[in-house]
């Protein structure tokens, strides 16, 4: 059982850190446009030429073949081999924000390119863009998880410890919430802010939308721990020996208050990581031209792109991994937390 | 469980003193303090690490008068200390508590609805009945002379039970 | 009796409550709403100056309030700009379509779940058991916008079905019954990406709670004295299995009008979903406001049906008049 989640939350960290250092695994920026190579598939590797199988894979430079006036598809040009380099120099970006660098992991020399998951309408790579889009995706499912946690935890504490009509009210706001849908409240909350911002503002805004409409359900989950804690009968020991309700609450009920949130979090982060997927698929988040897994998406609502560039479902399956290590995570911290 | 499962022998002691502010000195002073209350109670101190979820039940309760005895108390009010525990159990938690009495000068104030046990660590006892006490006396009267109805009750089933036994072992009630 | 009261009480001042918040919504940002439909060339300054003053915005926050339940009572739910029609029949219209989709995919869901659930729940472990586990908890881990843009994928390249909207363009020439196969063939594919997204959670709490009642003490004391493993499930575990699995039931119903938007876009099904997107998109306050409360109303009608429920079914409530959820 500990090895599981040790190893669930190795992969967990190695996909955060590749999304975090972006700029170095992504071969190319992922704002950068090959008009000439639009649509491309995805770059083959190859291993074996026709002499000898090299351990180094190499590629072929690709183009477009016109068939008369019509854009046939991309055919390699085998004349030359282009190996596959590591730590090679590139476009240059900023590492963490901050670091200036042009080291890239892998990449070819020109004029061949390495286009691991193929390229979008204007050319860009799609493996980048998965990349830095994960960046906006994934950190908005964490910080809404965070806005929402928070929020949730301080009102059911005070609610839970305080009892009464503060609880009475609390409770009563908290059910109102939870009857609203909570989708179309979504919708409805970002309808009434204005539709175009500046990337930032749209995130935080994004994040903020959705981390504060889901502070209903662990309001409820928190507050249960504590009223059932407050009365466990060493607390009761506690008041005897003269505690104070500040040290009553650090000592006894946070800790378990704390074990409930870690599930709430493994829970929430793959929801809301979808949830701004969503929207942003809907064009109601991150805009163009920043990348995020939704927008990149919302360009196969079109059934003649959806068809014939499958490979643009990339960021769908980067979403799949992401949420699948999640819900596994979650699903063994409940399981922990049942038995214990 | 007046005892937090999560929180291990030491902090479960310890927790009375943290609690008025009388946990001083450093770690290793703090950790032999808990050792002698450990030793005291008949526990070994190095068992201050595990967890209170750890321990039996009779060892749950002699770490419970450790925590009592954390703060030197002069009086300590036992209510229904020793049910649920077997019936040996009971009898070392018992000269246990007779021991600690001697030790540190404490008073006990006994709730029990064991007349045998009563009988046998109580200086003065009092009977209750329907809520309120209806005898009151030194622990030799009230076992061998007893006035209120309901105390005349208690005894009588005691003295079945004392007879029952000797009948079927053969020992002396 | 008592607890009946009680919970349509709470329900109504849970309409309330939303009504409150929705409109409290149209107060939060008009100005940015009018702000830019200033920007719209399409309206003329004259028509905004009539819609403020026809929205009565010029009144205290008390009145307005009032005036909008009291337009609410009435079914008047506004105007939309977009459509240029009131709110109320446009939302109507749509939510047939949508509760169609919904209540088809309710009850097929229900259907294979329940037995499902206490199939694999009967053979613990076995085959069935731990198949269904692991399909379920792998379509939860993925996000509904994915399944449903995978499978139109693969319809769409492999022609099963039509997509898009809910008629073909020629139905009318079509026959009553051709026109209803027209429309369940345009069903399949939004009710099957919802039957799949919403079986896999059911299975899982059927699943769960008949386990936690075969592992309980009268279980175990009725197999002792030699009962039959059928007389068992049906006599003893499902009546009592039955009072979570009503709960659920409730807030599926509860979420009949809303749960579907995601597959109606995705899909082109011609709902709810779709048309309260588009109103976000296209900043129609009313719509929008109006959508909000009609699913809202929904959900809290959906809630107290499943209250309603859990008393018929649980003796224990009718007693003690427990919170039950």
């Amino acid at each position: 059982m500990r090895a599981k989640v040790t190893v669930l939350i190795v992969m967990l960290v190695g996909l955060h850190g590749v999304l975090l250092l972006a700029g170095f695994f992504a071969p190319y920026d992922p704002a950068a446009q090959n008009r000439e190579l639009s649509y491309a598939p995805p770059t083959r590797l190859h291993f074996k030429d026709a002499l000898e199988f090299h351990l180094r894979p190499f590629v072929y430079a690709s183009a477009v073949v016109m068939e008369g006036d019509q854009r046939g598809s991309y055919q390699e040009g085998r004349s030359r081999e282009y190996q596959v380099r590591l730590f090679v120099t590139g476009a240059s970006y900023k590492l963490l924000g901050v670091h200036e660098s042009t080291t890239h992991l892998f990449g070819v020399s020109e004029p061949a390119r390495i286009f691991l998951f193929g390229t979008d309408a204007y050319g860009r790579d799609e493996f980048s863009r998965v990349l830095f889009g994960g960046q906006i995706s994934v950190a908005a499912g964490i910080v809404a998880t965070v806005i929402t946690l928070f929020a949730g935890s301080v009102v059911g504490i005070i609610a839970g410890y305080y009892g009464g009509w503060v609880d009475e009210l609390l409770m009563g706001v908290n059910e109102l919430f939870l009857s609203l849908p909570w989708l179309y409240f979504l919708l409805g909350v970002r309808a009434f802010l204005p539709l175009h911002l500046s990337t930032l503002r749209t995130f935080f805004l994004l994040t903020g939308v959705i981390g504060l409409i889901g502070w209903a359900r662990p309001a409820r989950l928190v507050r249960g721990v504590v009223l059932s804690s407050r009365n466990r009968s060493y607390v009761l020991a506690g008041r005897g020996f003269g505690a104070t309700d500040f040290y009553l609450s650090r000592r006894h009920i946070l800790p378990e208050v704390f074990g409930l949130l870690l599930t709430q979090a493994a829970l929430l982060v793959p929801r809301y990581i979808a949830a701004e997927v969503t929207l942003s698929f809907f064009g109601l988040g991150v805009n163009e031209p920043v990348a995020s897994w939704g927008n990149m998406l919302s360009t196969l609502q079109q059934y003649s792109v959806l068809v014939s560039y499958g490979w643009l479902l990339a960021p769908a399956c980067a979403l799949v991994v992401t949420s699948v290590l999640y819900s596994s995570l979650a699903e063994l911290f409940h399981s922990r937390l049942k038995s214990s | 469980m007046s005892m937090n499962p999560c929180f291990s022998a030491l902090e479960a002691i310890e927790e009375p003193l943290r609690i008025q502010r009388k946990a001083i000195g450093n770690r290793q002073e703090r950790r032999d303090r808990v050792g002698r209350l450990m030793i005291e109670v008949g526990l070994s101190p190095d068992w201050m690490d595990r967890p209170i979820s750890n321990f039996s039940g009779g060892q749950r309760q002699r770490l419970a008068l450790a925590r009592a005895l954390a703060l030197r108390p002069r009086l300590l009010v036992l209510d229904e200390a020793l049910t649920g525990l077997d019936v040996s159990t009971q009898a070392q938690i018992a000269n246990l508590l007779l021991d600690l009495q001697a030790a540190h000068q404490l008073t006990y104030l006994l709730i029990s609805h064991d007349l045998a046990l009563v009988a046998r660590m109580a200086n003065v006892i009092g009977v209750m009945a329907g809520g309120r006490i209806v005898e009151t006396g030194p622990a030799e009267q009230i076992v061998s002379n007893p006035m209120h109805a309901a105390t005349k009750q208690l005894l009588a089933s005691a003295k079945t039970t004392a007879a029952k036994f000797a009948a079927i072992t053969g020992a002396p009630s | 009796m008592n607890y009946i009261l009680r919970r349509l009480l709470r329900a109504m001042l849970l309409l309330v409550g939303v009504s409150a918040l929705c409109f409290l919504f149209t107060e939060m940002a008009p100005g940015s709403f009018f702000d830019e439909m200033r920007l719209n060339p399409q309206i003329s300054p004259e028509t905004i100056a009539a819609l403020r003053s026809s929205y009565g915005l010029d009144q205290p926050l008390a009145v307005r309030y009032a005036r909008w339940v009291n337009a609410a009572l009435r079914a008047d739910l506004g105007y939309s700009i977009a459509y240029n029609a009131p709110v109320a029949p446009l939302l109507w219209s749509r939510a047939k379509n949508t509760l169609l989709l919904t209540t088809c995919a309710l009850a097929i869901t229900w259907l294979i779940s329940v037995p499902l659930g206490v199939w694999a729940a009967s053979r613990r472990g076995g085959l069935v058991d731990r198949a269904v586990t692991l399909a379920s908890s792998f379509v939860i881990s993925v996000p509904e916008l994915v399944i449903a843009v995978g499978l139109l994928a693969l319809v769409v390249r492999w022609r099963i079905l039509p997509v898009g909207g809910m008629m073909s363009a020629d139905s009318d020439a079509l026959s009553m019954l051709a026109k209803l196969k027209d429309v369940a063939r345009h069903l399949a594919l939004p009710a099957f990406i919802l039957i799949l997204c919403e079986t896999s959670i059911i299975v899982r709490h059927v699943r769960a709670s008949v386990l936690e009642v075969l592992g309980a003490t009268y279980v175990q004391a009725a197999r002792g004295l030699g009962m039959s493993q059928s007389r068992l499930l049906f006599r003893h575990v499902l009546p009592v299995a039955a009072n979570p699995a009503i709960s659920l039931l409730g807030f599926s119903l509860a979420g009949l009008l809303s749960g579907s938007l995601i597959v109606e876009v995705v899909c082109g099904w011609p709902g709810l979903g779709p048309l309260i997107l588009e109103a976000t998109l296209s900043r129609d306050l009313y719509l929008v406001i109006g959508g909000i409360m009609f699913s809202a109303l929904f959900m809290i009608g959906g809630n107290f049906v499943a209250d309603m429920m859990l008393i018929v079914v649980d003796p224990r409530i009718r007693k003690e008049g427990v919170d039950a959820r």
